[in-house]
Formats: C-alpha cells, structure tokens, sequence
C-alpha cells in the first residue's frame, strides 16, 4: 500500500466521531495547560497519562498528542495578553505580542499566532508523512548495537544543549538512569535496587517523577505571585488587516522551515526554534526597526517556529523511536504504557494506529485554530482566576495523577520526594531535560548495549567494528566534546524549563 | 555578596557530597549483583557503571566549585567596596530576605499538606481527605473568604471523587474506616 493510501486509511479511523472528540479533549486540555501557570506541558502530558489507559490505544495517543501540541498554543495566549509566557516556547512572543496588546492589537497578535501554527504545525505533519517510511524502513535494518549508538547520540545532544554546563547536564542524565535501573532488571529478571520492597519491582512511576520533577517542583519554586487581570479581545479586535497578513507571510514561511530543521534534532526544544526564528526576522524582515515594539512578525515566525518544531519533533519518534525532547519523551511513555514501541516497527506491526495518529496531528491543527481564536474570551477569563485558587485545583489533579497510574499512595510519596529533588535541581541550575529522556530510554538503552556485548560475547569492538554504530557513537563524542566547538545552547533559553 | 556566594557554594558542596555518597552506594549495591556473565554483562554492570559515573561527576562539579570559591576570593580580597556600594547590597539582601523566607515556608508548608494527605488517603478516603487538604490551600495558605473556599473544596474533593469514579471510570479510594465507607466517604 502506497503512503497515501495509508495516510487515508488513517483519516478513516481519526475521524471516528469517539477519536474527533477525544481529539477535540485533547485540544481543549493542552490549550488549558498552556494557559494556566505552574504547569508545563511535560507535567500536564504525564499527568493525563493515566486518563487515557482505560481508552484503546489510538484514542489514547490521539488525545495525548492533542494535548502536546495544544499546549502551544495555549503558551500564546499569555504571552500576548499577560507577558508571562505560559511555556518557554512562547517566551519570546512576548516582546512583541504585549507590545501589540497594549497598542489594542493583541486579538490580532493571537489570529495571527492561531494561522502561523496552524500552517506550520500542518507543513511539519506533512514532512512526517513523506519521512516516515523511507526513514522506517532505515530504522528497521539497525540491530541493538547501532539503536545503542543512535541513543547515545540523542543523549549526548539533548545533555550538551541542555542547561549552563555540562557537567550538572551529565548528572541530570546519570541520575534519570540510575532512576530507570530501580525494578526488575530487562535481561536476567533480576531485582534491582528494590530494597526487599515488592513495590519497587515495577521500577518507579514515571508519571509520578514527571509530575513532582516538573510540576510540584515548578510550584514549591513559586512565591505566589498575584494574578494579572487580562483584558478579553472581542470577536472584531481579532480579525487581522490585509497588511497584517501580507507582513506575516514572509515570517511565517521562514518560522516554518526554522521550527521544521530543528525539530528533527534531538535536543533541541521549542524554544530554541522561537527564538532563532525571531532572529531570523531581525536580520531578514523588511520592518525589521519595529521588531520589539510590537511588529506582527516578531509574533508570526516564533509562534510558526514553535508548532513546525513541536510537529517535527515526532519524526525521530516515529520513525527512530529517538524522542527529541522532554514532552515527547512523556509521549514515548505514554506509548509503552499502552503496548506501543514507537520507531520503525511501529509502521509494521501497527500500521493502523500510527497513521491513524499521524492523520490526528492534521485534525488537532485544524481544530486548535478553528477553536482557539474565538476561545481567547473563555481562555482569559480562567486567567483572572486567583492564583491561589488555580494552584489548589492542580495540586489536587497531581494527586489525583499520580495515585491514578497504580492506585497507590505510595506514587504521592514519590511525586512529592521527586518534587524536592526538581527544586534542588533548579536550585543548583541542574537541568531537568536530560533526566527525563534517560528515563525513558534508559531500560531501551540497557538492553541494546547487553544485547550487544551478548552478540559479540562480551567484546566492546563490537560497536567499533559495524560502520553505522561507529558513526553514530563518533557523533555522540564529538557532540560531547561541544563545549571546545562551542555549540552552546543561546544564554536567552538558560531559564527554560523544558531543557 | 561574598558571604552569601560562600555560603550559597558550602551548600553546592554538600550537594556534591551527596551525589558522591548516592554513587558510592550504587557502585557497592551493584557489585552485590551478578556484574559479568558467561553471555556478557550482568545486572550489576550498567549501575556500577553508572554510579561510577555519578562519583566521577560529583568529583569534578565540586572541583569546578572549589575553583570559582577560590578565584572569589581573590577578587573580593582586591577590591574594596565603597560605602554606598555596601548600603546598597545590604538594602538588596533585606528586601530578598523576607521573599525568600516566605517562598521557603510556602513551598514547605505545601510538602507538609501533600505528606499528610498520602498518609491518610487510604484510611480516610479520598473525599474527607481532599476536603481538608483544599480547605488548608484555598483559606489558610490562600487566604480566600470561606464562600470561595467551601464550595470550592467540595468540587475539587466530592465532585472530582464522582468525576474520577464515576464517570471517568478511575476509581479513587473510599474511606477504610466501615462507617465512613458506609456513607459513601
């Protein structure tokens, strides 16, 4: 069957009236996330994990990519309307999109956000149509040692760009992998770490460190800063001039291909591509002396930017199995807890399912922005809701989260014990990204390199022998070495807490 | 503020030490287990590894750290600060001290409500206890009038139980105690 024919069977099983709504759920949710403070989308992918395991597997994943994507969107709305950026991505929007709102233009600051990710979120999906087999197929000729090779080469990306140093990147990883070691092992079925606790046989709940790691923490490290009150853009305020769009074009196309590029590099997070984007409108857009005082392409490209990267990010996922960043890492997760390997067998064993997501992420992109831009008045008004009011609710729904993925009191302990830990991570600017990513990919990553050393009985030169691992691990070492080439993440993005 | 810095550094230096002691545990812990196999390695091998690792990085975090303190100490020894410099620094420190403080004691109080409420979840039940947990964050902590906060509470505890439960078909657990499960709490 070609591509399109898949890609239409897909279209058949999204459009189902149960995944249309559970698409529609997890649109609303992830807008929602991205609105509220306190809340990232790392946490609030996680903690709507154990939601979705009741669900068939397609509505499932259908749901929680919707809730992905639809967190940036959300970020948007207050970083224009509030210049408090409800994700990091988002963060450079503010410059901006405030400066809009406070000339009585930021309706037109969010339609115009609303199309940029729409188009972007749309030619990134397109991408991942056009990539996905030939990539597969790739995929599927690997054995343990090269897929062994291939992580260490996302590792050693997302850790050299992650945070200020290297260094506390390294532990942050170490510590996501010492985290995944706890249970039992994947090879012999030997107990590991578990302390005599048959509650630790599992391992330790992933949703429950995500949740304290990136939401309690986020919350304990807020001095309860009093809520703005925002003010709502009526229907009229949101419809952009000829001029607004005719501007936006150019921003928009250059968004894309930024956002797109960097995607489909591990490591590199939404902001990244925001923020380059927005450069790229400093030296190339024509109005480029109003950049910073309210011209619409300083909201066009990093908005674009943001959704073609959140979009693009998914290629590694699905065709590699390699999560390019901390929200898909939570979304690989999410993918194991219902019996789904995401990567290149997915397109052989689960052909329906996969295209049925891919056909999602068109549907969700036109949803988000048929929805949001008459929703910003909804959306506001949750924003005048007290903070106070607003950290209560979701310490309750982290409660919830965590008891909900085994029915035990003992994930609350852990959401709390890992909460602290996020703090004294922030504290001592360690940066949490890696220890996510080695989390999830750290039992995979054992077992490729077990698998491996078995294959060669026990001989290392088994990963300097095969072409293919030897290139992925000389990447991977000279990515590590980036501090002497430089290739540091922009000082800008340092407080980004997705990295 | 050489003070502050110093002992903002003794305290990454106990950090340090304690990833270096988690480390040392992991090495020894993993040399319990089978480290090498006649197929390879073991379930030990990867930990060691790891918490090999993990000392190795503390170690050199806290050697860059010993550094810094020392160049630090260099530069405040040569310069002087003026008079007015000092009033200004000593004006910054109260005005972050206060917000310090009451940031540690919020982020503190809301470790202690989550600890309790994972104590009694299972011998209260879900309602009474998310009850009283909502009511101390919205009155207490928040300090929201009483007719914010009550019908709040009871959405955020009775209401999510039967949402959760009910309709979501995630069961949240009732009360251990006869009497109150008897009622439906």
């Amino acid at each position: 069957m070609d591509v399109f024919s898949e890609l239409m069977g897909g279209f058949a099983t999204a459009l189902t009236l149960q995944n249309l709504l559970f698409a529609l759920l997890g649109c609303l949710l992830g807008t929602l996330i991205g609105v509220l403070p306190g809340i990232g989308p790392v946490a609030g992918v996680a903690l709507l994990i154990p939601l979705t395991l009741n669900l068939e597997p397609t509505s499932a994943i259908i749901m929680l990519a919707a809730i992905f994507y639809g967190t940036q969107y959300g970020g948007t709305i207050t970083s224009v309307l509030l210049n408090t950026p409800g994700e990091a991505s988002s963060a450079i929007t503010t410059i901006d999109g405030y400066a809009m709102t406070k000339k009585g233009r930021g309706g037109v600051a969010l339609t115009i956000a609303g199309i940029g990710s729409f188009i972007g979120g749309t030619i990134a999906t397109v991408g991942l149509v056009i990539a996905a087999k030939p990539l597969g197929s790739l995929g599927l000729k690997i054995g343990p040692p090269e897929f062994f090779g291939l992580m260490v080469l996302g590792i050693s990306l997302l850790v050299a760009l992650a945070g200020k140093s290297m260094i506390r990147a390294l532990i942050s990883g170490v510590i996501g992998l010492l985290i995944a070691m706890v249970g039992i092992d994947p090879v012999a079925g030997a107990p590991r770490f578990t302390f005599g606790s048959d509650r630790l046989l599992d391992g330790i709940s992933f949703v429950a460190v995500i949740v304290g790691l990136f939401g309690l923490s986020e919350i304990l490290a807020s001095r309860g800063v009093p809520s703005t009150q925002p003010a709502s853009p009526g229907m009229r305020g949101l419809l952009p001039s000829r001029t607004d769009l005719r501007r936006s074009a150019p921003a928009i196309g250059r968004g894309t291909g930024i956002g797109f590029m960097l995607g489909l590099i591990p490591g590199m997070t939404g902001s990244v591509s925001s923020l380059l984007s927005y450069g790229a409108e400093r030296k190339f857009s024509k109005h480029r002396k109003e950049l910073g005082s309210g011209a619409i392409e300083g909201v066009a490209g990093p908005e674009t930017a943001n959704n073609a990267h959140a979009n693009a990010a998914l290629i590694p996922l699905f065709t590699l199995g390699i999560p390019a960043s901390p929200t898909i890492a939570v979304l690989m997760g999410a993918f194991l807890a219902q019996g789904l390997t995401p990567g290149p067998s997915l397109f052989t064993e689960d052909p329906d399912i996969a295209w049925a997501i891919i056909a999602s992420l068109f549907i969700g992109n036109v949803i988000l922005v048929i929805l949001n831009v008459p929703l910003v008045g909804v959306w506001t008004k949750i924003l005048r809701v007290p903070e106070t009011i607003l950290m209560a609710l979701i310490l309750m729904f982290m409660v919830v989260g965590s008891y909900t993925i085994n029915y035990s009191v003992f994930d609350i302990f852990v959401m709390v014990l890992f909460g602290v830990v996020g703090l004294a991570m922030r504290r001592f600017d360690i940066p949490l990204a890696p220890l996510v990513l080695t989390l999830v990919l750290g039992p995979l990553m054992e077992r490729s390199l077990r698998e491996s050393l078995e294959l060669s009985q026990g001989s290392a030169a088994i990963f300097v022998t095969r072409p293919l691992t030897l290139v992925f691990i000389i990447l991977g070492l000279v990515v590590a070495a980036s501090p002497l080439l430089r290739l540091r993440k922009p000082a800008a993005l340092t407080g980004d807490p997705e990295a | 503020m050489p003070e502050i810095s110093a002992g903002v550094d003794r305290v990454s230096l106990a950090a340090q030490g304690a990833l270096g002691v988690i480390g040392i545990a992991v090495v020894v812990e993993s040399t319990r287990l089978n480290l090498w196999t006649t197929f390879g390695p073991g379930p030990g091998f990867f930990p060691f590894v790891l918490g090999a690792g993990l000392v190795l990085l503390a170690a050199t975090w806290a050697a860059q750290t010993v550094r810094s303190m020392r160049a630090e100490r260099g530069t405040s020894a040569a310069t002087t600060a003026t008079p007015d410099e000092d009033r200004q620094e000593q004006q910054l420190a109260a005005e972050a001290a206060p917000d310090g403080a009451a940031g540690k004691s919020h982020a503190l109080a809301i470790i202690i409500s989550l600890v309790i409420l994972a104590a009694i979840l299972n011998f209260v039940g879900f309602q009474l206890s998310m009850l009283a947990f909502l009511i101390f964050h919205l009155r207490i902590l928040g300090r929201n009038r009483w007719r914010v906060t009550v019908p709040l509470a009871l959405v955020g505890s009775v209401g999510a139980f039967h949402l959760f439960s009910d309709l979501l078909l995630v069961p949240l657990p009732y009360s251990a105690l006869p009497a109150l499960a008897q009622i439906g709490l």
